[in-house]
């Protein structure tokens, strides 16, 4: 409406306006007085003029007054634009630090559950978390992190590595002095044939070696090593149990039954004696003194079972249970989980069962105690030539005469005869030379010195034993002084 | 194993084989004691041991102990508690040594050991 006018227009209007009523009361009293006849004109005049000021005076009032009320108004929007705009740029503050949280939030997650993790497990890393919102330098902190965590894990590792070998490294040293003494002692009662007490010792101290040994080879491979000694032939598993049993303290109480033709092959033999014995070490340590430990072995569809079962009082279900895991191979535990000694051989039991493909599994035995069940696969299992088999006789060499011809035996599971062992040097010369070379050997080895070691021919003892037979038989007939029993 | 000596390793130890005995049950058998089964086909307990089953099966004919020994790789006097321990069990009868007065001369045999030798 009106233009607002600066208070310095207007100024002027209210010291007239106030002078004006006074003039012209001043004329007014004059006019009363009656000086002079123009002055009531004079008052009039003046009066009205003061009127016109008035209403001047109110008019710019009122501007005024609008003015103002124009300003406030306007200040008034001013102030709410602005706290519009306030809230505005808090409401964007509010997303801005939201969304950085967020952010930073998932950056540690994603850090700690998948970087992190395979960063410990040494397999490749995923690249950071991307987001926009985060800040570079926070994502920087974030890569500094998992680099220090990186660190201290291969350095764990190293030391870890380093640790692990120096242990298996020991554990080696142990068992081979252990096999030097199980060879020293046999050795030492061979060359005393017809001494009980050297034999006595000398089966003393193999035993303790044998235990010595296993205990070693348990360490190795819990460290994840696995066993330096291998067997070249395949091994009857009533054999395997009987070797088992030859590592354990109390072997006396192991009796094994079974078909003793039922071999494992040579490549799991060891590791077959070793689960065995662990579990012969539980079975005897879990029962009485005086109760036996009896061992079956069972051929079934899927290859061979070795059942353990001892007369103890049995594992309650919630150590059962536990037991079970770790020797299914379900659950590693490695050297460092292994608490208690009878986890040990449970935890060993456990890495052959993962290694070989053997089943292994412990149940309430229905002698009370815990039956334990090893399957051996199929492919593992072998049949030996049997032991018992009806007599196979060879065509006796030098006797004409047969009374009972068979045909001559292939017997690849006989075992070999030592070339050079002491005692059993002459006596197998024997078999070339004549049955009385066994009686006057020394021991010594004075036989191949003087005469010409001849090329050896496989013999079988059957064909010995009709050699000899044969022998003896021929001076029946001559002789008949007889051979006196 | 990969010694100079003629130590063979066995997995299944001589103390497991006698149930820790070192000295057989009878002492009457010696190196070159001749065995021989004494009922063909008389069964062993389902318990025996692989040795013990291959013992018996080598005396079928006769065999000395010494050689028997061997045959098993087993040392002497381990070999000796077993076919004591068969002995006793009636499975092998043991002939002690030949009798003097049956005994051929030194010199004899002596002569039949060139003879063998010279054949081969």
């Amino acid at each position: 409406m009106a233009s607002p006018r600066s208070p310095q227009q207007a100024q002027w209007l209210w010291p007239v306006t106030l002078a004006l009523p006074i003039l012209a009361a001043l004329l007014a009293f004059a006019a009363a007085t009656g000086a002079a006849a123009w002055l009531p004109v004079a008052a009039g005049v003046t009066a009205l003029v003061c009127a016109v000021a008035v209403a001047a005076v109110r008019y710019e009032h009122g501007a005024t007054v609008q003015a103002l009320e124009q300003r406030e108004r306007a200040s008034k929007q001013r102030e709410a634009e602005f706290q519009h705009h306030v809230q505005q740029r808090n409401l964007q503050w509010n997303n801005h630090l939201a969304a950085r949280a967020t952010a930073l939030d998932e950056a540690v997650k994603h850090l700690v559950t998948e970087r992190i993790p395979a960063v410990g497990n040494d397999t490749p890393v995923p690249p950071p978390y991307q987001n926009g919102a985060l800040d570079e330098e926070v994502a920087a902190r974030l890569e500094d992190v998992l680099d220090t965590v990186a660190d201290s894990a291969k350095q764990d590792r190293e030391r870890q590595e380093s640790l692990r070998l120096a242990v298996v490294a020991l554990a080696r040293r142990v068992q081979t002095s252990a096999h030097r003494i199980q060879e020293t002692v046999s050795l030492m009662a061979e060359r005393h044939p017809g001494n009980p007490d050297v034999l006595e010792a000398s089966m003393q101290v193999d035993h303790a070696a044998a235990q010595q040994g296993r205990h070693a080879q348990s360490l190795a491979v819990l460290c994840g090593d696995w066993p330096g000694q291998q067997w070249p032939k395949p091994l009857a598993l009533v054999d395997v149990v009987r070797a088992a049993a030859s590592r354990i303290v109390a072997y006396k109480r192991v009796e094994v039954s079974g078909d003793p033709d039922t071999a494992a092959s040579a490549k799991v033999v060891e590791p077959l004696i070793h689960l065995v014995a662990e579990l012969l070490a539980n079975a005897t340590q879990s029962s009485p003194p005086a109760t036996t430990v009896l061992v079956a072995i069972r051929n079934v569809q899927r290859g061979a079972v070795i059942e353990i079962d001892d007369g103890g009082v049995g594992m309650d279900e919630h150590h059962l249970e536990q037991a079970r895991e770790v020797v299914s191979g379900r659950r590693t535990v490695g050297v460092g989980e292994v608490g208690e000694i009878p986890q040990t051989g449970l935890a060993v039991i456990g890495h052959y069962v993962r290694r070989h493909g053997f089943l292994a599994d412990l149940l309430p035995s229905p002698y009370g105690g815990v039956r334990a069940v090893v399957l051996v696969p199929t492919d593992v299992v072998e049949t030996l030539e049997p032991v018992s088999a009806p007599p196979v006789r060879a065509a006796r060499p030098a006797v004409p005469e047969e009374r009972a011809p068979h045909a001559a035996p292939q017997d690849p599971e006989l075992p070999r005869r030592r070339s050079k062992r002491g005692e059993a040097a002459p006596s197998a010369e024997g078999t070339a030379g004549g049955p009385f070379t066994a009686a006057e050997g020394d021991g010594e080895e004075g036989a191949p010195a003087d005469q010409p070691a001849p090329e050896r021919t496989e013999t079988t003892p059957e064909q010995a034993g009709a050699w000899m037979a044969a022998f003896f038989d021929h001076n029946a007939d001559t002789e008949p002084g007889d051979d006196g029993e | 194993m990969t010694d100079p000596g003629d130590y063979k390793d066995h997995a299944v130890r001589p103390y497991v084989l006698t149930q820790g005995r070192a000295r057989p049950s009878r002492n009457t058998i010696g190196l070159d004691t001749l065995l021989v089964v004494t009922e063909a086909g008389k069964p062993l307990p389902v318990s025996a041991s692989r040795q013990e089953r291959e013992l018996v099966r080598m005396c079928r004919r006769l065999l000395s102990l010494a050689e028997a020994a061997a045959y098993l790789e087993l040392p002497l006097s381990v070999a000796s508690i077993l076919a004591s321990d068969l002995v006793d069990s009636g499975h092998l009868t043991a002939r002690s040594r030949i009798p003097e007065v049956a005994r051929p001369s030194q010199n004899m045999l002596k002569e039949v050991l060139d003879g063998l030798r010279r054949l081969r």
